[in-house]
């Protein structure tokens, strides 16, 4: 296992920058994971740190190797694919093997580590099977067993994740972050799916048009986004944009926040469960009067959306517990608030985009 | 419930007329090969197995089948080696020409195959003037020919299969360690079998049952099969023929399902 240092990568195709000057970092048995909407060049980047994308300029270093110029089969990476690849006319003992073999390794010693590998994601049942017969979630893990097995510098998944049932990915994530962590691998994670980066990673990098807007544990980004664009890619956030005044931020609506300095566009942003509903505004800040559009009961939580009087949408979760069930109707008039302190004023990286 | 019935027989009927259509001249060409009269007559006069011994006393026939064969075996085999070649090229690679490459591949289909024939005749006796080497003195000539029909099946049946062959499961291999041949060989060769062997026989058939384009490019003593058959004809009217017909569908027909047990046909065409 080893540490994975890039530097100032750049990907171009024409004129298009594709990955812009990315510089990543993952540690020894670190789980990075790289998360962004679809072309934001994460799987590129996860690509070219395999090989398969010649990069444009920049480098790429494993255990302080430089291996940018070299072909993918001389990096010791170890890639689980979207769609598995696996090689349909092998077993899924020798689907495994395949590794061990190209690296000339004893047949004796070849058998003991399939078998091992296999062992490893619990599928010694199935060595002799085609990966056809087998079910997306076993094909996952041949997939992972296959790259395993070839002990890689780096462990690399390109959204090892989407091709499984909602009710498997779950603990299949689980599965896999406990193997990782127990197996010690320097991980790079591609998904576009904030659940899987959140259940999986030590730290998440969020990609945005070839660049990384924001890196940080995942707490961290929750509540410190630094944009717009991540307080909104990572869970949901109310949004009111406004204009910087005389002491402070005032939202289009007609609401004053007290805020620090404010240059270029400011957005600010409340997330849902920070809205306090009806007897929760008691004593803080900002309190209004707002009228009940839609409620939606989703068990632990209801969520409503809210009309404020200046015009602007905003959408509150309140936390169900015995007792303090939360009673609206649409169409209603109740107190909305919130802290000061749970509220960001946000740089308004959406709109500049356009 | 009737309606379904009636469309159903309909259905089934419309298919039975289909498959009868493309059988019947099989089956007639089978059918008078068993007539017993020297000319074709009908109703026959009786029938007889006498023409299927006469295939093979004629020696023109014989040594034009074993001609047929050596040069679509060799055809073929050529034809399958640059198809993969140049499906690689077409369906791996983005580079200036590539749809002029395709087109051109594909080109000889579209050329009648007697313009053909004519075209290489008279490129061959420039190269005989120039060099003094004449390739229609040799089978060499006639594979060449050969080749011009092979090559356009083989880039058209191997290219749509590695068309829709999944590139990660190269870069697995990659990723594994293997180098850009080896992975080529162990993993993305096996699985272009379908489209190999699709190829391979279409080549063979084609090539086996040209007329055209090989009428001007045999020598005596050395034709083809078909060409042999047409001389035959000139000046005999009796079933012969029909017989080696027969003979020439059951070979083809063992050779499709012999094959039939290493590739599903069903997967291939």
């Amino acid at each position: 296992m080893a540490e994975l240092v890039i530097r100032n990568l750049v990907k171009t195709y024409g004129d298009h920058r594709v990955v812009d000057t990315i510089n990543l970092k993952a540690e020894t048995a670190e789980l990075v994971a790289l998360l962004g909407p679809s072309g934001c060049g994460k799987t590129t980047l996860l690509r070219s740190i395999a090989g398969f994308v010649p990069i444009s300029s920049g480098s790429i270093e494993i255990d302080g190797r430089d291996v940018s110029k070299l072909a993918p089969n001389k990096r010791n990476t170890g890639m689980v694919f979207q769609n598995y690849a696996l090689f349909p006319h092998m077993s899924v003992a020798e689907n495994v093997a395949f590794g061990l073999a190209m690296r000339k390794v004893p047949k004796s010693e070849i058998e003991k580590r399939v078998a091992h590998a296999l062992d490893l994601v619990s599928l010694t049942d199935y060595a002799e099977r085609r990966p056809r017969a087998l079910s997306g979630g076993q094909q996952q893990r041949v997939a992972v067993a296959r790259a395993l097995v070839v002990n890689p510098d780096v462990f690399l998944l390109d959204e090892p994740l989407s091709n499984l049932d909602a009710k498997l990915r779950m603990s299949v994530g689980m599965q896999l972050r406990a193997l990782q962590q127990k197996l010690g691998l320097t991980t790079v994670f591609v998904t576009h799916d904030q659940k899987e980066a959140l259940m999986m990673a030590d730290r998440l990098v969020i990609m945005r048009a070839g660049r990384v807007v924001q890196e940080g544990t995942a707490e961290h980004l929750y509540q410190e986004p630094a944009t717009r664009f991540v307080a909104d890619f990572l869970g949901h956030s109310n949004v009111l944009t406004g204009t910087p005044v005389e002491g402070g931020f005032r939202t289009d609506g007609g609401i004053k926040l007290p805020s620090a300095s404010t240059d270029g566009p400011r957005v600010l942003a409340v997330r849902p469960e920070n809205l306090l509903l009806g007897g929760e505004t008691e004593g803080v800040e900002t309190v209004l009067d707002a009228t009940v559009e839609t409620v939606t009961y989703l068990g632990s939580i209801t969520e409503a959306s809210l009309l404020l009087p200046g015009g602007e949408r905003v959408v509150a979760h309140h936390q169900n517990r015995t007792g303090r069930e939360l009673h609206l109707a649409v169409g209603d008039t109740i107190r909305v608030g919130w802290r000061t302190n749970a509220t960001q004023l946000l740089i308004d990286d959406m709109s500049e985009a356009a | 419930m009737a309606r379904a019935l009636t469309s159903r027989l309909l259905f089934g009927s419309l298919i039975v007329l289909l498959y009868l259509f493309l059988l019947l001249p099989v089956l007639g060409i089978t059918y008078v090969s068993f007539f017993n009269s020297q000319f074709l007559s009908f109703p026959p006069p009786g029938y007889t197995l006498r023409w299927f011994a006469n295939v093979f006393e004629q020696e023109a026939l014989i040594s034009g089948f074993i001609t047929s064969a050596e040069v679509a075996v060799l055809a073929s085999l050529i034809g399958v080696v640059s198809g993969v070649l140049a499906s690689l090229a077409l369906v791996h690679f983005e580079f200036p020409g590539r749809e002029a490459i395709k087109s051109f591949l594909l080109a000889p289909l579209l050329v009648p195959g007697i313009v053909i024939g004519t075209a290489l005749y008279v490129f061959y006796i420039q190269i005989a003037q120039s060099t003094g080497w004449n390739p229609t003195r040799s089978l060499v000539g006639l594979v060449i020919a050969h080749v011009m029909l092979t090559i356009p099946w083989s880039v058209r049946l191997i290219a749509a299969s590695m068309g829709m062959l999944d590139r990660s499961v190269e870069e697995a291999a990659r990723n594994l360690g293997a180098g850009a041949l080896k992975a080529f060989l162990l993993v993305t060769l096996p699985r272009m079998r379908a489209g190999i062997v699709a190829a391979a026989l279409f080549s063979f058939v084609i090539s086996f049952e040209n007329l055209e384009v090989s009428v001007l490019l045999v020598q005596p003593g050395a034709t083809t099969l078909p060409i042999a058959m047409l001389q035959y004809i000139e000046w005999n009217m009796d079933p012969t023929l029909a017989a080696a017909s027969t003979v020439q569908i059951l070979v083809i027909g063992a050779l499709l399902l012999i094959s039939d047990r290493f590739v599903k046909l069903s997967q291939v065409v």
